[in-house]
């Protein structure tokens, strides 16, 4: 089966990164909750591209989502040919400020960081690698 | 649109039930279409009824607070029923379940409504 593809960062494409994580797990026979973290992290990392980032020349964000599994983890990497965004050091969500409207969203890296055991952003000479790992029960 | 289903009930209130998996490809367009639904049947009062919904990400929690803001901003205010376990977990990671009303049925739902 193959664990690794490309996608290009679109609101529209989300489902399709999805429903390919889901396949992989599915074949994997992860539980119900590790699976349901995975996909909402993966969902969560692409939205963001898809939706905030920007690359430097205007040519189209891709990417490439890679999964595996090793010594009981799931390895979850995500490149991509952005400019820098700094998922590591991204504010809290504000419940409250959202509600006001004076602030929209913030949920998704918080979402990440609290779903996966481990989250490592490094920034490359082509992009960015997210790398996203989650203890499989 | 697939992805809910209105009942307009008397006094300013209906029942939204949404259904299968809410991400941002289709929050955007949910959204939009309920502020509408708001604003030309002078709602005040829903009741998001999320039985059939089996996978949100934070865009669909945008989307509810967004509308808990539009209606709390009316004087009315949202209501959450039947939230599936994993929708739920996600609910109470963020603790949106300190935001929201939520109940474990729609009939308890309705029951907190004005008259």
């Amino acid at each position: 089966m193959k664990r690794t593809n490309e996608f290009l960062a679109a609101v529209s494409e989300i489902p399709n990164i999805t429903a390919f994580a889901e396949r992989i797990m599915i074949h994997w026979h992860l539980d119900r909750n590790t699976a349901y973290d995975v996909l909402l992290a993966i969902d969560e990392a692409c939205t963001n591209l898809s939706t905030h980032a920007k690359t430097a020349s205007g040519e189209p964000i891709m990417i490439i989502l890679k999964m595996r599994k090793c010594f009981g983890f799931l390895c979850i990497r995500i490149v991509d040919n952005s400019i820098y965004y700094d998922i590591e050091n991204a504010p809290s969500p504000d419940i409250q400020k959202n509600l006001s409207g004076e602030k929209k969203g913030g949920f998704g890296i918080f979402l990440i960081k609290t779903l996966m055991d481990r989250v490592k952003y490094k920034r490359t000479n082509n992009g960015n690698v997210l790398t996203m790992v989650k203890k499989i029960r | 649109m697939d992805n809910f289903e209105v009942r307009k009930l008397d006094g300013h209130k209906a029942i939204v039930y949404l259904k299968g998996r809410l991400d941002v490809a289709v929050a955007g367009e949910i959204e939009e279409h309920l502020m509408e639904l708001i604003e030309e049947e002078k709602l005040r009062y829903l009741i998001l009824n999320m039985e059939s919904v089996e996978y949100m990400s934070s865009s669909g929690f945008r989307v509810a607070i967004a509308l808990l803001r539009r209606l709390k901003d009316e004087g009315g205010s949202l209501k959450i029923s039947n939230l599936r376990p994993a929708v739920k977990r996600i609910f109470d990671v963020i603790e949106l379940t300190t935001l929201f009303e939520t109940f474990d049925s729609e009939d308890s739902a309705l029951a907190t409504l004005p008259d």
